[in-house]
């Protein structure tokens, strides 16, 4: 029990206690009441002063179940890259979602600056629900009359913002346009589509698929720690201490970068570990992805308790991302974690049989939805022709195929690979 | 229940109650109010008033408490784990952090410069019930929002209990574990949940002592916790320190303040007048286990 570590959710116990509810080894109410006494008292063991208090009620948040999966809906997604320009500044318009729930685009705002001192800000800053104050609000109108207000959540700095308007109230999800404070937006164009199935992952002993889940969920403070979990399911008799797999996740691990894509070189050993890992490695330091966009509107039937839409690819040279959404809510790691599993891994491969992984970047929502970002590394080949993104629970996974068409996904998107 | 208590003396600790300084003293195994007379008639006036009285509201948090396994888990385990109770967080919760002013075994935890606050303590609701917790007001910190759940108000209660000086949180420890000591003398098996709190409430205990009796010795610790009537043992082989102790160790040895002496291991402790010890101890190199007879004077 150490006293410096304050969080809760980065203490072996949560780790052990994880392992062992995913094993069913302990039952996930008994796991959830040790967490609960060891966390207090960790706390006061530990000069936490005013901040007892959030770890009395800490308890409260994380015991809360997961969520009944409920579908995502049907969405018509539509690229624009349509640009409004008036004396406030540039509106760049990069998509439009519409589901019978909700609106939204998805925008970048470059607010008009002349005339007014530049900060020196370059760096970007986080605004989800931007205030009042914030860079724009503008109404919304569709093509039945309805308008409706707007809120914008993202970030940027005082020069570019980028992010998402959401409509405070739905419009038509078939409307042929939508006005921007009266700028008239005609919706014309389409998304790719993707062939979405769910299959089930190969039979393998609890206690592995486990481990490799955990392996292929890294976030921004590097790939997990296993040995803890290890440990823990060794000691409860669900692992063997010298298995051979143990060496396999460890190698694995160790290969992984801190940092998506940050290999320069393949780390020692890569050669050795089997796929889909292998190919992650397979080409280090090779920043020749092709660069585009595609809207897409791929949504898929709950599995494993989850269910994900995807409504964007963007690639770069040395990595691509996808905007996705996830009910019921995905636990980001880093934020506050109770003892059952709430997180996909996010594998992809294309049609040449090269793997990515993935992490989640910008993140946000709650108990029974979530948004964000996820990363993808290494880049797309360049000679890739389909790519299916497999968001993989720890039974099942969803596949959406997805054609990488650069030439069909609309103005912005149609950019060929260089 | 035996007097599990013989032998103990009497703790002692301040609180602010009603903008006074008032004490709580444990002795011979109870704790009472020393500065309040007919306890019920002060609880029910308190009631009609709508007000608490942090004596009165400690005094039924102990009650509440002095079978609570989770006292095992949350008091010190010796004089070099601090528990650290500071003000604030019993105020955000509502809850008075006393000042200890005597007692034996009387732990200063916290910061001197700590001050007691006139709170009102925990909710109007009885334990076991969500009810709506009274805060003090504190400038600059934010307050819990809400209803509290069963639990959080249980937390904080032993917060709270933890935070009194004067050496009852001790006593409060003492008492859980002869409560469950009492329960392991009725059954041979206790449930399994039970039994994996009070072996790790025995095993960081007897850790604790260890490494402080033993030092850094480069081997392995190792306890099997064993039935009441077993025999104590404390071994060694190549790689392992192997300790045999009952959970009843707690009470009998530890919650005494025996765990060492004459720099020698106490395996058991007996007495029949709370005066005049027997101890079975075992020197640093393990050997055969050696009778050591303390006696009170005066």
């Amino acid at each position: 029990m150490g006293p410096e570590r304050q969080r809760p959710w980065d203490s072996p116990e949560l780790e052990r206690a994880r392992a062992l509810v995913a094993v069913g080894a302990i039952s996930a109410a008994r796991a959830r009441a040790i967490i609960d006494d060891y966390s207090l008292a960790e706390a006061v063991r530990g000069d936490q002063g005013p901040h007892l208090h959030y770890r009395i009620a800490m308890p409260q948040a994380s015991r809360a179940r997961r969520s009944k999966a409920k579908a995502l809906k049907p969405r018509r997604v539509v690229p624009c890259n349509r640009t409004i320009e008036d004396a406030n500044g540039a509106l760049n318009v990069r998509r439009v979602v519409l589901t019978e729930d909700s609106t939204s685009l998805a925008i970048t705002w470059r607010p008009n600056n002349s005339g007014q001192g530049r900060s020196s800000r370059r760096g970007r800053m986080v605004m989800l629900g931007h205030g009042p104050s914030g860079p724009l609000q503008p109404q919304l109108t569709d093509d039945r009359g309805t308008t409706v207000a707007t809120r914008f959540g993202g970030g940027g700095s005082d020069e570019e913002w980028a992010g998402h308007l959401t409509a405070d109230q739905p419009l038509a999800p078939d409307t042929a346009w939508i006005e921007i404070d009266g700028h008239r937006l005609e919706l014309s164009g389409q998304a790719v589509a993707c062939e979405v199935t769910v299959e089930p992952l190969d039979d393998e002993p609890t206690a592995h698929r486990y481990l490799w889940h955990l392996l292929a969920s890294p976030d921004f403070h590097g790939p997990p720690e296993i040995d803890t979990s290890i440990d823990a399911l060794i000691a409860a008799g669900a692992l063997e201490p010298h298995d051979p797999v143990l060496d396999e996740m460890r190698a694995v691990r160790a290969a992984m970068p801190h940092h998506a894509g940050m290999h320069a070189g393949a780390p020692q050993g890569a050669r050795q570990l089997s796929e889909p890992w292998r190919s992650l490695f397979r080409r280090p330091g090779k920043h020749d992805g092709p660069e585009g966009t595609l809207a897409l509107s791929a949504v898929t039937p709950e599995f494993d308790g989850f269910s994900v839409a995807i409504t964007c690819l963007e690639s770069r040279p040395d990595g691509f991302g996808i905007e996705v959404e996830v009910a019921p809510g995905l636990e980001a790691r880093g934020g506050v974690r109770g003892v059952e599993s709430r997180h996909l891994a996010w594998w992809a491969a294309d049609d040449r049989g090269h793997h990515h992984l993935g992490q989640i970047g910008s993140w946000s929502g709650g108990e029974t939805y979530s948004s964000g970002e996820v990363l993808l590394w290494p880049g797309l080949r360049p000679r890739a022709r389909s790519l299916s993104i497999m968001p993989t629970g720890e039974t099942s996974r969803a596949v959406i195929t997805i054609p990488l068409t650069w030439g069909d996904a609309g103005p912005r998107g149609d950019a060929e690979p260089t | 229940m035996n007097e599990w208590w013989r032998g103990l003396a009497p703790a002692q600790a301040t609180v602010d109650c009603g903008g006074k300084s008032h004490r709580l003293r444990w002795e011979g195994g109870a704790i009472r109010a020393l500065d309040h007379g007919d306890v019920e008639s002060e609880r029910t006036l308190a009631a009609l008033a709508a007000e608490s009285c942090t004596c009165l509201d400690l005094i039924e948090a102990w009650d509440r408490h002095r079978d609570d396994i989770r006292v095992l888990v949350l008091a010190s385990r010796g004089p070099t784990d601090i528990v650290a109770v500071h003000e604030h967080p019993g105020a955000q919760l509502g809850l008075v952090r006393p000042q200890a002013v005597s007692g034996g075994g009387a732990v200063g935890r916290g910061s001197p410069r700590s001050r007691t606050r006139r709170v009102q303590m925990f909710s109007a609701t009885g334990a076991g019930s969500s009810g709506r917790t009274a805060y003090a007001r504190l400038v600059g910190m934010p307050r819990p929002i809400g209803r509290t759940s069963a639990k959080a108000q249980a937390q904080s209660e032993l917060v709270a209990l933890l935070g009194l000086g004067g050496g009852l949180p001790d006593r409060l420890m003492a008492a859980v574990a002869a409560a469950w000591k009492n329960r392991l003398a009725q059954t041979d098996r206790p449930p399994a949940r039970s039994r994996a709190q009070l072996q790790a409430a025995l095993h960081g205990r007897v850790l604790s002592v260890m490494r402080s009796w033993l030092g850094a010795s480069g081997s392995e610790f190792r306890l099997r916790m064993i039935g009441e009537r077993g025999k104590p043992k404390l071994t060694s082989d190549d790689n392992y320190i192997r300790a045999e102790l009952p959970f009843g160790w707690l009470v009998d040895v530890w919650a005494q303040g025996l765990t060492t002496i004459w720099g020698r291991f106490c395996l058991s402790a007996s007495t029949d007048d709370g005066r005049t010890w027997k101890l079975t101890t075992v020197g640093p190199d393990l050997g055969r286990p050696a009778i050591v007879t303390l006696q009170l004077g005066g």
